[in-house]
């Protein structure tokens, strides 16, 4: 599809290369904008504004990196961005976050009747390994696809990941505990 | 919590080689602490799948995004502009202008000299 693309991008038929590209990438920049974002309806919007640039951008691509890679340099510039603009996600209280995950869960899909909050769990993991969790399981549990969209190394994402996956199995496990106690 | 000599490799179990994952599966079956934990993971898994399983995007995501985009043109290049005629143009009416008025003096300075073309 890549070699499609770029074909489309020399002979400067644009609108041709961007309805390839908006195919193949939507799912990903999408998934890449939840992560670092943390909202679904926030995540939309930048995807949409991330393709908007990506149109706007197009002449410009020199072919110097893969296309992907373009994509997704613009993608996590945009969303930083977003979230510049938005305020520091650090700066929003623990209730704050508990109340919008609730909010967002009730059109996320259920978890099991007895799970604690997931949601809150996960909304309360640092930064970085919020983003790896989001997108490890966004992207099918692929750690390669992790390190491409992030563009960290894959070592990394495996420690935010193995890190993440502690936290939340200790917390998760204290809450569901609690909850079958009825503390 | 896993024992600390086990922490690590009960947390990437997925991950490990056939034979490191023997010496794990021994431990486990003596150890409860550890089996405790690498079931909560497991289920732990279970819901992070179905949690991240509903994030898609809306339908018409992609013609929203077209019909948006129609209204900007991709700008990031400016194909080199054709350089203007003006100044070439100009240029020559110049060199005309001066050609004529040279021409004008030297016709006049003949004829009050009393010579014919």
């Amino acid at each position: 599809m890549d070699e499609e693309i770029r074909a489309h991008l020399d002979a400067e038929q644009w609108a041709e290369a961007f309805d390839l590209l908006l195919r193949q990438y939507q799912t990903k920049v999408f998934h890449l904008a939840f992560s670092i974002l943390g909202n679904r309806e926030q995540a939309e919007d930048a995807a949409q504004e991330i393709f908007i640039r990506i149109w706007r951008a197009l002449p410009g691509y020199r072919g110097l990196s893969s296309i992907s890679t373009w994509v997704y340099s613009i993608a996590r510039n945009c969303c930083l961005t977003a979230l510049k603009s938005a305020g520091s996600r650090r700066t929003v209280s623990l209730e704050d976050a508990g109340a919008r995950a609730a909010a967002e869960k009730k059109s996320d899909p259920p978890s099991g009747p007895h799970s604690p909050d997931l949601a809150r769990l996960i909304e309360e993991l640092p930064e970085k390994q919020r983003q790896v969790v989001a997108l490890f399981y966004l992207e099918e549990k692929s750690y390669e696809e992790v390190s491409r969209l992030l563009n960290i190394p894959l070592g990394t994402v495996k420690t935010h990941l193995h890190r993440a996956r502690n936290t939340l199995a200790l917390r998760w496990r204290k809450e569901h505990t609690d909850a079958v106690r009825g503390v | 919590m896993p024992c600390a000599a086990f922490e690590d490799l009960v947390r990437g179990y997925d991950d490990l080689p056939a034979g490191e994952r023997r010496n794990v599966d021994a431990h486990l079956a003596v150890c409860s602490d550890c089996r405790d934990y690498v079931e909560t993971l497991a289920a732990l898994d279970r819901e992070l799948v179905s949690f991240y399983d509903g994030f898609h995007l809306r339908n018409g995501f992609a013609a929203n995004v077209v019909s948006r985009a129609r209204v900007y043109q991709p700008s990031a290049y400016q194909p080199p502009r054709r350089p203007s005629a003006w100044p070439e143009v100009l240029d020559f009416c110049g060199w005309a202008a001066i050609v004529a008025i040279v021409a004008l003096l030297a016709v006049t300075a003949a004829a009050r000299a009393g010579i014919t073309l």
